[in-house]
């Protein structure tokens, strides 16, 4: 048996290709209602509202301390709750896998981004918010002006580092069924009974859309950070390095 | 489906099965976690001080093995390995099939190659934290190189590290969960083990993420122990 | 103008405000002296509410505020008519120099824009910066800082402006040029409360002075008064270890 088929690999990428939309919905999808949750999340945590905020811990700390693998399952067994929703005339049984695999993903998402906004809303200096209230705005004005636009600096090289484990997590989709790019790989195998060509292609895609848009956040981290006077800092390696050629 | 049930005792006898599993995940996360240590420090290290052929390559090998979803490198791996085995045994006069190999050393192989790459960069970040004052200081005072390193750049070094290195180590525990796609029982194929004679498969999956939980749970602790031994400035 | 009486003030078991009587006119220049400790910042953020009072009212011009049961209503009106210069500056660092100015303006009183504008660019004119009014935070000096948020503190039009030791995060070489905006507002008529270590400007500028420690005012008067002639050995104390030498009792 040889050992890699080069003319199989390339034909792989069209195929593969195609099926690049349900990886990408699943991601456009998971990144943004999870963050929409994880509003919600870092703001029951941020009001310390009584109940809930406890929930919000708890959830934060289960969900982000589980393999994904164990959540998508957990999410396509558990969600069901049959009696209840068959009562609100809903039938999951019918449902695509595709909305357990969003599901899952998103709480996922929420989970982490939540920790990222919380910490970015805090690490705002609370002088600022003095400043906002001595000029007159409101608590609110205060936050929509001043803290969530310094917050969003902050947040925004993690997010970007969330969103690219997003990316390479959702390979995991195909396990509950959703024929996405390594979805059909399965079927590649059935009709040219190989598959390492194309799990190296897979592999080949992955890589180039996580370096894409890891370029893509750190041209937005340069936007957002430009003409605000970020100071750069000398490493030590440097002058190691200077000091060699002086000698 | 007619019915919700959720028997708690078999859940409860499931944790139970899922920590003997323990093991193996320590294996698939530890493992990995020192060969990742070992050679990522020696690729930091090199990026760091930015060796002329070598910083350039890792730096290109550690983008690309981050990359790849671990899921495809151990599934790629695992190809390999049953592609190659047959006709390097062959080759090196051994009578052998596929048969002979444990997956689990293929798995720990994967996960050592992307904790490398993940790693070094954490480590190479660290490194770079130390202010440049430092170094001139310790120039002044007459280290050499190799003293200033161990004593001056290392324990600055450590607390910016511990907190990475932890991360890593809970990312490795929860990615060994990725073995089981390439045949290794590891804690969620223990407690199915036990759950498919009577489908009870909800209360597995979730004992399975209980005792996965728990192991993060536990090196968080540690992690933060560490931290606060380390953190005397 | 602004009258307070009664106001006590204590952070958990540490009673910090004991017991404050202040009244402040029209056009008056006070400023607080005294060791750290003594409440005087404390007593500064309580009047722009900052800090919540325990006891205590507060009347700016009309009703009296019960400070400790005041609504968000009443607390809101009182930080807009009044304007805080910080000890750390406070810029906003998401927003330009005359950003920071117009924001109290645009957001807080729904002035138009381009009014805001207008108005924003007279003020950082008079404190000399209008040619750096684009300049974010970190591009600016400690001292043009802190004449920005004087600009943003004016742009307001209050009518009572709190300075919390306007000058003690600034380089010696920068203090004058804040000062000297300082004086500019006192000269015109502007009411202001300072907090400050500048003792000569307290000399020169102030109307009155009040000695305070531990939480109560121990002494005031008129500048020269306090210093040649303090009356309270508490006062001598202080002003010995403060003073220039032309001063020492």
């Amino acid at each position: 048996m040889e050992m890699f088929n080069t003319k199989l690999f390339f034909s792989c990428f069209p195929r593969l290709l195609a099926r690049l939309p349900i990886t990408l919905v699943i991601v456009a999808v998971a990144f943004a209602c999870g963050f929409l949750l994880a509003l919600l999340i870092a703001a029951a945590r941020l009001y310390r509202v009584p109940v809930l905020s406890w929930v919000a811990v708890a959830y934060t700390s289960f969900v982000r301390g589980i393999p994904i693998l164990v959540l998508l399952f957990i999410v396509y067994v558990g969600l069901p709750l049959p009696l209840l929703l068959a009562r609100a005339g809903l039938d999951i049984n019918h449902w695509d896998t595709l909305v357990f695999v969003l599901i899952a993903y998103t709480m996922s998402e929420a989970a982490f981004q939540s920790e990222i906004i919380r910490s970015a809303i805090i690490a705002v200096d609370p002088r600022q918010v003095e400043a906002a209230r001595s000029v007159g705005l409101t608590s609110w004005q205060a936050f929509r002006r001043i803290v969530a636009p310094q917050a969003v600096q902050i947040a925004l090289p993690s997010l970007g580092n969330v969103l690219v484990s997003l990316l390479k997590d959702t390979s995991l989709a195909y396990s509950l069924g959703v024929i996405d790019v390594i979805g059909i790989i399965t079927s590649i195998r059935i009709r040219t009974n190989r598959s390492l060509e194309a799990y190296t292609a897979a592999a080949i895609l992955f890589l180039t859309l996580s370096f894409l848009m890891e370029l893509l956040f750190q041209h937005l981290n340069r936007r957002m950070g430009a003409g605000k006077g970020a100071q750069g800092r000398q490493c030590w390696t440097g002058l190691m390095l200077r000091g060699r050629r002086a000698i | 489906m007619n019915g919700f049930t959720f028997d708690t005792g078999f859940f409860l006898h499931e944790i139970i099965v899922g920590t003997r599993f323990v093991p193996v995940v320590l294996l698939l996360s530890l493992a990995p976690l020192l060969a990742g240590l070992g050679l990522g420090l020696l690729v930091a290290i090199a990026r760091v001080l930015k060796l002329p052929v070598l910083s350039q390559l890792f730096a290109v090998l550690v983008v690309v093995i981050r990359g790849i979803p671990v899921v495809l490198i151990l599934t790629i791996s695992y190809l390999f390995t049953n592609l190659g085995f047959g006709p390097l045994a062959a080759t090196l006069g051994l009578n052998a099939g596929s048969s002979g190999i444990s997956y689990t050393v293929v798995a720990v192989f994967g996960l050592s190659l992307s904790a490398t790459a993940y790693l070094s960069e954490a480590l190479r970040s660290a490194l770079e934290s130390v202010q440049a004052g430092q170094f001139e200081a310790a120039r002044s005072v007459g280290l050499s190189p190799a003293q200033m390193f161990r004593r001056v750049i290392i324990p600055q070094a450590l607390p910016v590290a511990i907190p990475l290195i932890g991360n890593n180590l809970i990312s490795l525990i929860k990615g060994s969960s990725v073995a089981s796609v390439i045949t290794v029982v590891e804690i969620m194929g223990g407690t199915l083990l036990e759950a498919t004679r009577s489908y009870q498969f909800l209360e597995a999956y979730l004992a399975a993420a209980v005792v996965y939980w728990a192991l993060g749970f536990a090196t968080e602790r540690l992690t933060a122990l560490a931290e606060s031994h380390v953190a005397k400035y | 103008m602004l009258r307070i009486q009664g106001l006590h003030k204590a952070f958990g078991k540490h009673e910090v405000l004991k017991g404050i009587d202040l009244r402040v006119e029209k056009g008056e220049v006070l400023v607080l002296l005294g060791p750290s400790g003594s409440g005087k910042t404390t007593l500064l953020r309580c009047i722009n509410f900052l800090e919540r009072a325990d006891r205590g009212s507060l009347a700016l011009g009309g009703p009296e505020l019960y400070l400790r049961h005041a609504r968000k209503r009443d607390i809101l009106a009182i930080q807009r008519r009044t304007a805080m210069v910080f000890q750390s500056f406070n810029l906003f660092k998401n927003m330009s120099a005359l950003e920071n100015v117009m924001e109290g303006l645009v957001t807080a009183r729904k002035v138009p824009r381009t009014e805001a504008e207008a108005t924003s660019r007279h003020f950082l004119d008079k404190v000399g910066l209008l040619d750096r009014c684009d300049a974010f935070p970190p591009q600016l000096s400690g001292g043009q800082q802190q004449r920005v948020g004087i600009a943003r503190a004016l742009a307001l039009n209050p009518e009572v402006i709190l300075f919390d030791e306007p000058t003690s995060a600034l380089d010696p070489e920068r203090v004058g040029e804040v000062l000297g905006v300082m004086r500019q507002l006192a000269d015109e008529g502007q009411t202001m409360i300072v907090v400050t270590h500048e003792m000569a400007f307290a000399r020169d500028i102030a109307d009155r002075v009040i000695f305070m420690d531990d939480g109560l005012f121990v002494e005031e008067g008129r500048p020269l008064d306090v210093f040649t002639r303090p009356r309270e050995e508490r006062t001598r104390q202080f002003l010995k270890r403060v003073l220039l030498e032309e001063y020492t009792i």
